[in-house]
């Protein structure tokens, strides 16, 4: 018998913590469903509980919060990863909450503080008891001081204050009824490592992760994608730039960076040079006072 | 891994501790700035929000200070995870709260630390806070403390305070039974031995805290442990079981047999640790050990009546493991 240590690589960590949360709340919760919005974060998530259940199936079933304001490409790419994988999908749609004037679309055509309604009512018709949420503790200020298992109230309320104790791994999943747990298993990992771990297993991605020629138009300091959801405005020209997306999410204001970066690698290159956090380099609605994102949370944002 | 850095990266995950404005907050986002880990957006979002309360310099506390509540009231209430890497190793850190009220959040952090900094301020020495959080330490068995003596500046860098506060730390750590502990004088405000050895204070002789930080050793736990794989979770593939789990001491190899430590699981046959490889998915881990997370562990268990129950792992969580259920939800 050896004596020496046998240190796992800081990626073969992440991944053991991610499949140890996934089996926990296979294990503790009655209806488990994961988000996916076929953005990075959420394709990482997905692959994982894959690796978590393989050979058997995922016990989960997806669920996208769509604004309407969707990538084709990542359209298309929700729908192939579902059949390749035999997934149940549900979404909630905000555009059906906008058509039926439950939801009033804002000035500035951002549709991201419009998923919380939808989001929230699904888990409860559904009766979703657990939901697998891609968010990371490096994104943003608020993120870094959640739990990984997240209690929410009936109203999928967030109350910083009502965080229980987490130790080692010991996951506390415990719920009233009504009540749900958001599930974070990527808490802990940065935006790199969520590339470097793409590399690794040679996960398929969108294409506008990479560098492509794209007509886009500049608002707000960042370079839109042209749409029917409202750009541009007369005042604005769209040209055709090299870029790619760093995030991806509602049309409307997420913004692509410019970017020659056209492979896995040289993306991992920009990112660990890159001295913007991707929220700040991509995400207009982000840019909001300092706690935007907490009180998004609290109402039961992601 | 071996990836574009082309060396394996191993993690340090350490806690901040002790009491009250003794300056946690503020050695983190030291830490974080001088390490160069902390972003030009968001760093100009510290400097705006520092300016509105009318400080001339940022406040680095507010990198970490991320609940409405704590920046209005200047203190940290549940812990903040941060991220930063130097070449060789990548640190997960928890900034934990000093009140005595939030206590328990800074038990939550210092759980998974392998490393625990105690801060002290110069002026006060150890403190009843302080007591407090090595003792947690201790109980948690946190492997490495590091005793931060903090705001050395203010009491003119001089030798004979640091001396002091360490003497009296070493009395309580003595009684509490820490296994050891690294006293390094710093200031966290000025910057003095946080990542760079200060030249003010010429009479220490040792490391800057990330110098230290990234020596530190991970993982040491021997591998010649006992092996003890808690099952977490049976996955069910037909008619084939396999279950799942970390292996929290001890090492396993492909192939392995390895009887049940509960006496009346002993009688099963065919009992086996697998590599599992299955469509799209890597090969797991063959070989791991020692404290250490090991996933996508497999253990195949070809008889039926073999499940798991609660507590069933004398040498694990006992019994708050979930009992085993069918998956949740069919396809």
């Amino acid at each position: 018998m050896t004596t020496t240590a046998f240190t796992l690589s800081h990626l073969d960590a992440l991944e053991s913590e991610a499949v140890h949360i996934f089996r926990e709340v296979a294990g503790e919760f009655e209806r488990p469903v994961i988000l996916f919005s076929g953005g990075k974060d959420s394709i990482v998530m997905l692959h994982l509980a894959l690796k978590a259940f393989a050979p058997a199936a995922v016990p989960f079933s997806l669920l996208h919060v769509d604004t309407g304001h969707n990538f084709p490409e990542v359209l298309e790419y929700r729908g192939r990863t579902v059949d390749r994988h035999g997934l149940r999908l549900h979404v909630a749609s905000v555009q059906d909450y906008i058509d039926r004037g439950v939801l009033r679309e804002r000035p500035d055509g951002t549709r991201n503080p419009l998923q919380t309604l939808p989001l929230t009512e699904k888990i409860q018709a559904e009766r979703f008891d657990a939901v697998f949420g891609g968010g990371r503790r490096d994104e943003e200020k608020a993120r870094a001081k959640e739990r990984v298992f997240s209690l929410r109230d009936e109203f999928s309320q967030w109350d910083p204050r009502r965080q229980r104790p987490e130790l080692w791994n010991l996951y506390n999943g415990r719920h009233a009824p009504g009540e749900h747990v958001r599930v974070f298993p990527l808490s802990n990992w940065t935006e790199l490592d969520v590339w470097q771990y793409i590399a690794r297993d040679g996960i398929e991605l969108p294409q506008i992760y990479f560098a492509h020629h794209r007509e886009v138009f500049r608002r707000g300091g960042m370079w839109l994608t042209p749409g029917e959801w409202g750009g541009p405005k007369d005042t604005e020209t769209v040209e055709k730039r090299l870029v790619r997306y760093r995030t991806v999410g509602d049309m409307s204001c997420t913004g692509a960076v410019d970017s020659d970066a056209d492979t896995i690698e040289k993306v991992i290159a920009e990112i660990a040079a890159s001295r913007l956090t991707e929220r700040g380099a991509t995400r207009a609605d982000d840019k909001m006072p300092e706690a935007a994102m907490e009180d998004r949370k609290r109402e039961g944002y992601f | 891994m071996t990836g574009t850095i082309g060396t394996t990266i191993d993690t340090l995950r350490f806690a901040t501790a002790g009491s009250v404005d003794d300056g946690k907050s503020t050695l983190v986002g030291r830490l974080l700035h001088d390490s160069k880990s902390v972003l030009t957006d968001q760093l100009a979002a510290v400097e705006h929000a520092s300016r509105s309360r009318g400080q001339d310099t940022p406040d680095l506390a507010l990198l970490t200070d991320g609940l409405r509540a704590e920046r209005e009231q200047g203190i940290t209430i549940d812990v903040a995870y941060r991220y930063f890497a130097t070449p060789r190793r990548r640190f997960i850190l928890a900034d934990t709260p000093g009140h005595v009220q939030y206590t328990r959040n800074m038990v939550t952090g210092a759980s998974t630390a392998e490393l625990a900094i105690v801060l002290v301020d110069a002026r006060n020495g150890v403190v009843e806070q302080t007591r407090r959080h090595a003792a947690i330490a201790a109980l948690l068995r946190v492997p490495h403390v590091v005793l931060a003596v903090n705001k050395m500046d203010l009491v003119g860098y001089v030798e004979k305070e640091f001396d002091r506060i360490v003497e009296d730390f070493a009395g309580h750590a003595a009684e509490l039974g820490l296994p050891g502990f690294t006293p390094i004088p710093v200031s966290a405000l000025v910057g003095d031995n946080v990542v760079d050895r200060s030249a003010r204070m010429d009479w220490y002789e040792g490391p800057a805290l990330l110098e230290f930080l990234g020596n530190v050793p991970v993982g040491t736990e021997a591998a010649d442990a006992p092996t003890r794989f808690p099952v977490q979770y049976v996955i069910r593939d037909g008619e084939v079981r396999y279950y799942a789990g970390q292996l929290v001491s001890g090492s396993l190899r492909v192939g392995d047999h390895r009887p049940p430590v509960r006496r009346d699981l002993r009688d099963h046959r065919h009992r086996r640790a697998r590599r599992r490889r299955s469509g799209g998915v890597r090969a797991a881990v063959g070989r791991c050990a020692a404290g250490r997370p090991a996933g996508r562990l497999a253990r195949r268990h070809d008889h039926r009546g073999g499940r798991r129950r609660p507590g069933a792992h004398p040498g694990g969580p006992g019994g708050r493991v979930p009992p085993d259920r069918p998956p949740a939800e069919g396809r």
